[in-house]
């Protein structure tokens, strides 16, 4: 059996102010489905990323990425920010195996994605509505990449 | 923690005898797993095709959904002339033989790569993604076809690669 471990580890942040964390103080893990039952995340941290549900904003490094903000793929989001927003966050994971063996031939390729997705009611400039989707992947050498 | 992964193999008559963790995926002119490839009967004879392997991804372990986006693909590794690696995924286990599958040959692309779902067993894995656990992948059916013109040996190195999205 092979597994790897987590590199980024999330937190996630609740409009009462509580925070839940991946592991536990014990080493135990709360599973990312714990999250989606709640109805009041505000904020969700993977590693350098955090993102905020409120106003779709993400604090990259510390730096406030918005939707009015000049960095490319983060232009011309053009949405109202009070529309909710569903958390997105998941790890691709890549795995490379000998055919003969079958064994692993390195340690799993693990991207962290973090992000959010919006579906905009028809208006004026979105006659039939639309899906906004917006993503943050974060490779294992610390490299962002903005979907 | 997160998901722990191993490959599975089916043999014999369907539904077939399942063996977990298998620790090689060598081709034969043999039904089993784990082929040892000196034993000269499990030699595939020039010309002919190996038995038809069924072997599917197994998932236990910490998480919540498994998928979507998953794929397999060959990454690396060059086929000597006159051989062929074909390879398909399904729900449906027959039992293994040497007649040729009918499948194409293995993608070598990320961009072409075999679609992989996921699901509560080999069987089930329809849905691009699932949150049983365990979990399989359908199985990866896969044949090794050889010419006359096929060397003697081992076929070297070949690299297969399984990418999924995992939560």
């Amino acid at each position: 059996m092979s597994s790897y471990k987590i590199q980024f580890p999330w937190t996630a942040r609740f409009k009462d102010g509580s925070e839940l964390r991946q592991f536990n103080i014990d080493g135990s893990e709360n599973l990312f489905k714990k999250v989606l039952e709640r109805r009041d995340l505000t904020e969700f941290e993977v590693g350098p990323v955090t993102v905020d549900l409120r106003d779709g904003s993400f604090l990259i490094h510390g730096v406030k990425l918005t939707g009015s903000c000049g960095v490319e793929a983060f232009e011309e989001w053009g949405i109202d920010e009070r529309l909710p927003k569903r958390i997105i966050y998941f790890r691709r994971v890549k795995r490379d195996f000998d055919s003969a063996t079958l064994q692993e031939k390195k340690d799993p390729y693990v991207v962290y994605a973090v992000g959010w997705q919006a579906l905009i009611p028809p208006d004026e400039k979105h006659p039939n509505g639309c899906n906004v989707k917006h993503i943050v992947f974060i490779h294992p050498n610390g490299e962002l990449v903005v979907e | 923690m997160v998901s722990t992964f191993e490959w599975d193999e089916h043999n014999g008559v369907a539904p077939g005898t399942p063996t977990h963790g298998i620790t090689n995926g060598n081709f034969g002119n043999v039904d089993q797993p784990n082929i040892d490839i000196s034993v000269e009967a499990n030699k595939i004879p020039r010309g002919e095709n190996s038995y038809s392997k069924y072997i599917s991804g197994h998932f236990s372990g910490t998480y919540s959904q498994i998928g979507p986006n998953g794929k397999l693909w060959k990454s690396a590794g060059s086929l000597p002339s006159g051989v062929t690696l074909k390879a398909a995924m399904t729900n449906t286990y027959v039992a293994p033989t040497k007649t040729a599958t009918g499948d194409g040959d293995i993608p070598t692309a990320e961009g072409s790569a075999l679609a992989v779902n996921f699901g509560s067993s080999e069987e089930n894995a329809t849905a691009a993604q699932t949150t049983a656990n365990p979990a399989w992948t359908p199985f990866y059916r896969c044949q090794l076809q050889t010419t006359g013109a096929a060397p003697t040996g081992a076929i070297g190195a070949q690299t297969i690669t399984l990418k999924y999205d995992e939560s």
